[in-house]
């Protein structure tokens, strides 16, 4: 059992311990075709979610659909923010189940960590428009490189937006300079189908230490999350 | 043994005194949270309501009675009398200051909490000051025969 800072909410008053549980699931056990890594039960404004870590390797097939991510590689590596009790991977072709990796009995956590999760009709039109360079399926590595960004480390939640994939970040706090107001970001990718392009778009708040969060930021705090989106624009497009 | 009095105009002054500098204080606070960017200069108004709608019914009671019979004779009031109510007076301010205070000088804090603990321990602890204020500036001199 491993124990680690998550993260905080009004600064050094609430600050959330988790405790964390390594696990392997039955699934992963079971056959080799799902291995879960790790599967962290977070508590986020949408209700519990598993924050999962896994890979996954379907020989013979070029590309699988997974429930509430959309179409992948048929190998590969994923980390989310699960919403769903279960994982359900499927052929592309004729929709039968490949296996179900049940996340419900996979999980012991304690903790009051608590993510929040915006309301993807907040967001603002797309901000950038980007283009992958490799031209592969941007799903899987996008939610990677979000993860690389430390920003935000506490994971992605894919999901779909009128039948196509999309990734979403929990706020994520922005580095606080001395007196400045506190910010924080949240990402939505949504990709076009099987292209390679991706629509980038983002919503910053901010507050001060005796606010609440409120839409209307300076421009200082502007700039700040534009320097954070520009840099993890770049990775993405790789 | 006669115990010692003082007159209701010198008690008024003290509470009166009492109320208007914790009061003026509170204020401040206020202002002292702007001033290190704790809150927004778009949140000072609506602070500076909160403390004076705290402040709205004892105030009342204190101002009316200065407007409306400063010229009554002053009455003689007995010390315990007068001890009882700057002892009521001062804990019904304490408990409003001390949340004032925390709010400025914290690093974090919450506005809304901060707004509603005014409002409700302000109204829920008016009986401590409400029949003390009444006695002291509402009653008026007995008539002299």
């Amino acid at each position: 059992m491993i124990g680690f800072e998550v993260g905080s909410m009004r600064g050094g008053r609430r600050t959330f311990l988790v405790w964390l549980v390594w696990v392997t699931t039955p699934c992963a056990r079971g056959n080799q075709l799902v291995t879960m890594e790790r599967a962290v039960r977070v508590s986020t404004t949408e209700g519990l979610a598993t924050a999962v870590t896994l890979r996954y390797e379907f020989p013979l097939l070029t590309e699988v659909y997974l429930s509430g991510v959309g179409r992948l590689p048929a190998s590969g590596a994923l980390d989310l923010l699960v919403l769903a009790p279960s994982l359900v991977f499927r052929n592309v072709t004729d929709g039968s189940v490949l296996t179900v990796v049940d996340l419900q009995d996979a999980m012991v956590t304690m903790g009051r960590a608590t993510l929040e999760i915006p309301n993807v009709a907040k967001f603002p039109p797309a901000s950038r428009r980007g283009q992958r360079r490799s031209g592969t399926p941007p799903m899987a590595i996008a939610a990677r490189r979000i993860l690389e960004a430390s920003l935000f480390r506490s994971g992605v939640v894919s999901l779909e937006i009128n039948g196509l994939p999309a990734v979403l970040t929990p706020y994520a706090e922005l580095a606080r300079e001395d007196s400045r107001p506190l910010a924080r970001i949240a990402l939505l990718l949504t990709f076009d189908g099987s292209l390679p392009q991706f629509d980038l778009h983002y919503l910053v708040q901010e507050r001060r230490s005796h606010t609440a969060w409120r839409d209307e930021i300076s421009s200082e705090t502007l700039s700040r999350a534009q320097a954070q989106v520009e840099s993890l624009f770049a990775a993405l497009e790789e | 043994m006669r115990r010692a009095r003082i007159t209701s105009s010198a008690l008024q002054a003290v509470l009166a005194g009492l109320f208007v500098t914790v009061l003026v204080l509170q204020l401040l606070t206020v202002f002292v949270a702007y001033g290190k960017g704790a809150i927004y200069a778009d949140d000072v108004p609506s602070l500076i309501g909160a403390v004076l709608g705290a402040y709205g019914a004892p105030m009342g009671i204190i101002l009316g009675a200065y407007f409306g019979a400063r010229h009554d004779v002053a009455r003689e009031v007995d010390r315990r009398t007068v001890a009882v109510a700057v002892a009521l007076a001062s804990i019904w301010n304490l408990l409003l200051l001390v949340r004032s205070l925390m709010f400025a000088l914290s690093a974090e804090d919450d506005l809304s909490e901060y707004s509603a603990y005014l409002a409700e321990v302000s109204s829920a602890s008016m009986f401590l000051v409400a029949g003390a204020l009444t006695y002291v500036f509402v009653k008026r001199s007995e008539p002299s025969p």
